[in-house]
């Protein structure tokens, strides 16, 4: 066993942070992506891995051992997109906060608060969601990539009615609109009137599951609505939206 | 970023994330601390 002197010493403490840090990033990357379900998977099967071991089971342990070898291989062919992704961001990331650039991204916000305006203003129904630290990916891949560069004039266009991409929602990352005509998961919350839309359903339902923030439009009366961590604000103007969004984004 | 709301990002944001990543981690470390001194080998 470990003797505390072993335990306490600063290499150890050192390496426990190295080995947080990397697996709290792979836990970051791995939210939002279809390796998740992979990965409950994986658990299911470590755990027997590891049941087997302690009961002596030498055969089942054998076929076990045999099969993560190939499983190894397979994953990083199944999962080739999610690890070039990860490794190119690895580089890019704070240890364990997400900063923002920030003047860059003030002029991102106004533009998008310009376009909820107006769009608010002419009863356009919008859906769209910021990303912050948990990846949007299988919510990407349900829509069309853009990968546009962000403006105000683009996110109206988007959400023009007879616009193709006007169905669904829109994802924002940085400055870019990711994608457009996603599709959002719909909150099953009890809190909600039973006349609330599927629009805000969707947004709310989006919050749930992830840190995005959420803006929805309602087509109906025009109110802009803000949602966050599966909480909705309602009938925001311009200004107040704008207000929490940068607190949101810079805290 | 002011020094102060650096600092509180990093207590603030995805807390439960960081709290499970350092139980894994230290669960990874106890773990492997402990083949290397049975002295078997990766």
């Amino acid at each position: 066993m470990i003797d505390l002197n072993t335990f306490l010493n600063v290499k150890a403490l050192v390496q426990i942070l190295i080995l947080w840090a990397v697996i709290y990033h792979i836990f970051l990357f791995l939210q939002g992506t279809r390796a998740v379900h992979l990965l409950r998977g994986v658990i299911i099967l470590i755990i027997a891995f590891f049941l087997f071991q302690k009961l002596d089971f030498l055969v089942l342990n054998w076929v076990m051992t045999k099969f993560f070898a190939f499983f190894l291989i397979i994953m990083a062919i199944v999962l080739q997109p999610e690890l070039r992704e990860g490794l190119i961001r690895l580089g890019q990331r704070h240890l364990f906060v997400t900063t923002y650039e920030k003047e860059e991204f003030q002029k991102d916000l106004k533009d998008i608060v310009v376009a909820v305006g107006k769009l608010a203003r002419k009863k356009i129904g919008a859906l769209i969601a910021i990303k912050r630290d948990i990846g949007l990916k299988s919510y990407i891949e349900s829509g069309v990539l853009l990968s546009a560069e962000l403006s105000s004039e683009l996110l109206q266009n988007i959400f023009y009615p007879m616009a193709p991409l006007h169905d669904g929602g829109v994802i924002i990352e940085g400055n870019k609109i990711v994608a457009a005509s996603c599709l959002f998961p719909l909150s099953e919350s009890s809190a909600f009137e039973k006349t609330t839309g599927m629009r805000h359903r969707a947004g709310v339902g989006l919050s749930e599951h992830c840190d995005a923030l959420v803006i929805i439009v309602s087509e109906e009366n025009g109110s802009i609505s803000l949602a966050i961590n599966g909480q909705l604000s309602r009938d925001l103007s311009p200004n107040d939206l704008l207000t929490i969004l940068k607190g949101q984004l810079s805290a | 970023m002011k020094k102060i709301s650096l600092i509180k990002a990093i207590f603030t944001q995805n807390i439960w994330l960081k709290i499970i990543s350092f139980i894994v981690a230290v669960i990874v470390w106890l773990y492997a601390s402990n083949e290397i001194l049975k002295g078997v080998r990766f």
